[in-house]
């Protein structure tokens, strides 16, 4: 059959509604669409006349599963507006809600929604009949990191300790060593997660990506840092707009999001290993030379190993703020709110997110801009189906199907953050 | 670690903000203003949960009874009020309309009883929604169906503690 059109209606294991459409030409890919169908959610327009210390508490019900990374954008773009000063205290904690999120999403993505595509089960549930205790542990894997979330976000979902210029209230160094074993045992279920996800079969497809990332001359990125690229791009938060533009395509209700003097480009766990190897732990780098990983990867479908190396990090960066912490003297430090624009990108465990707002006198937000890591990912994941479909172009419907659905969840996409479902159509003609 | 002191859980799931959605929220209220200070009171939790599966998998293991109220999509009858004892039968996956990443109600209690950790008794309140727009209006019918289930739940209750030696 030389020309087709597959149409699947639903597909599974991805945040939000949407659909792919594929045409098949002359066994040649002739269209790729990503249609993202949710309607608009407004978050931008929500935000606009709302006092600035209401921006995380709104943001972070953009997303049930990475609230910590929108809400502490919009905290670190007003405090970049103010010019507020945070101590290292704060700063701290913060890291360690970031690790508590990229631990519990990372553990949900990695075996409940992208591990049954690589072991030929439908689902975890099937997976958990022959795998019960991969799952088990995973699951107790997760529990840990929304652990961390409670502990220092008040709750797991939509946490709501988190203000701009710190916390309304943050824990004694005795209550975060209740969590210390629990994370120790974390650590090492990480390690067996990043070798499990090694083990798995990968397609062999590489991808001449331009990744970008949030970098920070020290760390690991979560939240601070300057937007650097593999090709070339170093900038502050405040200049993004100047590269980065999103446009409006007739198939998505999402903002295709692209670098301005180029094209697509791909944030996320493959990007910020690509652009942080050097700053990842000891460890982390021994476990990745272990299971082959190399400093560089360019396979989308290795995306789940990156993130079993990130869960490991996630889990050193948080023993290492618990031995080192010392109580703030104040939850939190004075805003003075002025007539400002505040800018800042931080690091979801699906990628990139920049935020920007413009704050009025009184400290009312006028404008707001919130660009989520899917959004940016749109055109990178039809350029993947694009290139990758060919390759599987003679299996039957079914396995072509599960094939590019498994090339999407490479992506962890978050489709309610970029505006939710996604519904597969492959036509040939 | 929490430790678990309570023999029976109710949780409502939902999204306050999503309309319907937020009808197993509203049981949780009901059910929590009916029994105020009453003895009942203090062999129960009252949980609001968002419906993330991993999370109520988290929250129901070691409580011996497990009531669930939730939205579900529309078949055409809002409001309708379905009572699934979920110990025994298996849900359906695109029952409920929430779900994220498509791990929410229906998969975490299937998961539970592949992994043999599903509460001993489980009931499930369904509601038949009909608006899950963004807001907070509740359509009639369903906020009425709250109203039956949070009677039923109590009911079963009510017997619960003799039923189960929880005194």
């Amino acid at each position: 059959m030389k020309n087709k059109t597959i149409k699947v209606d639903y597909l599974a294991r991805v945040e939000g509604e949407g659909a792919l459409y594929l045409k098949i030409k002359n066994d040649e890919v002739a269209d790729v669409q990503l249609q993202i169908f949710e309607p608009p959610r407004f978050f931008e327009a929500f935000l606009r006349g709302r006092p600035y210390y209401e921006a995380p508490d709104i943001t972070a019900r953009i997303c049930g599963i990475c609230p910590v990374a929108y809400q502490m954008s919009a905290v670190h773009a007003m405090e970049n507006a103010f010019g507020a000063v945070i101590p290292n205290e704060i700063r701290e904690l913060r890291r360690l809600l970031y690790c508590g999120e990229w631990i519990e999403s990372h553990t949900l993505h990695l075996y409940m929604l992208h591990a049954p595509d690589f072991l030929g089960y439908d689902d975890v549930v099937h997976m958990a009949k022959d795998h019960p205790e991969v799952v088990k542990k995973a699951l107790r894997l997760k529990k840990i990191g929304n652990d961390i979330m409670n502990m220092v976000g008040g709750r797991e979902i939509h946490p709501i300790n988190v203000k701009v210029g710190g916390f309304y209230k943050v824990p004694t160094r005795n209550e975060l060593m209740k969590m210390y074993d629990d994370i120790c045992w974390a650590r090492d279920a990480a390690i067996d997660t990043a070798k499990f996800a090694a083990s798995l079969e990968f397609p062999e497809f590489f991808q001449d990506y331009e990744c970008v990332s949030v970098v920070h001359p020290d760390e690991y990125p979560f939240n601070e840092g300057r937007i650097m690229s593999t090709k070339g791009i170093d900038i502050s938060p405040e200049q993004y707009d100047f590269h980065f533009r999103e446009e409006h395509v007739e198939h998505s209700h999402a903002l295709h999001s692209r670098i301005r003097e180029r094209d697509n480009y791909l944030v996320g766990p493959i990007a910020r290993y690509n652009l942080n190897y050097d700053k990842l732990t000891p460890l982390c780098k021994e476990i990745a030379s272990e299971i082959g990983l190399g400093k560089e990867v360019y396979n989308p479908f290795k995306s789940i190993v990156v993130r079993g190396i990130e869960t490991l990090y996630s889990c050193e960066e948080a023993l290492r703020i618990i031995d080192s912490y010392r109580m703030p003297d104040s939850p939190s430090v004075e805003i003075e709110p002025s007539e400002a624009t505040g800018y800042a990108c931080t690091e979801a465990p699906r990628g990139m997110i920049y935020h920007r707002y413009r704050v009025n006198s009184e400290g009312l937000i006028e404008d707001a801009k919130i660009v989520p890591p899917t959004s940016q990912n749109q055109k990178t994941i039809e350029s993947d189906l694009r290139n990758f479909l060919p390759t599987v172009i003679n299996l039957t419907e079914k396995e072509m199907v599960w094939k590019c659905e498994q090339a999407v969840r490479n992506y962890d996409p978050c489709i309610s953050c970029a505006t939710h479902f996604l519904t597969l159509h492959i036509e040939r003609e | 670690m929490k430790v678990k002191t309570k023999k029976i859980l109710v949780a409502g799931i939902g999204n306050s903000f999503r309309s319907d959605d937020r009808a197993g929220l509203l049981v949780c209220d009901l059910i929590d203003d009916a029994l105020k200070s009453a003895p009942l009171k203090a062999v129960i939790d009252i949980k609001k949960l968002s419906g993330e599966g991993t999370e109520l998998m988290q929250e129901w293991e070691d409580y011996e009874l497990v009531f669930l109220a939730d939205a579900s999509r529309n078949f055409g009858n809002t409001g309708k009020l379905t009572r699934i004892d979920a110990a025994n039968t298996p849900l359906q996956q695109d029952y409920f309309h929430y779900s994220s990443h498509n791990f929410s109600v229906a998969e975490a209690v299937e998961l539970s009883r592949q992994l043999g950790s599903l509460p001993k008794r489980l009931i499930v309140y369904a509601i038949e929604g009909k608006n899950f727009a963004h807001g907070v209006e509740i359509t009639d019918e369903v906020e009425v169906s709250c109203l039956n289930a949070a009677r039923k739940i109590l009911e079963e209750i009510t017997i619960a503690p003799e039923k189960h030696n929880f005194f």
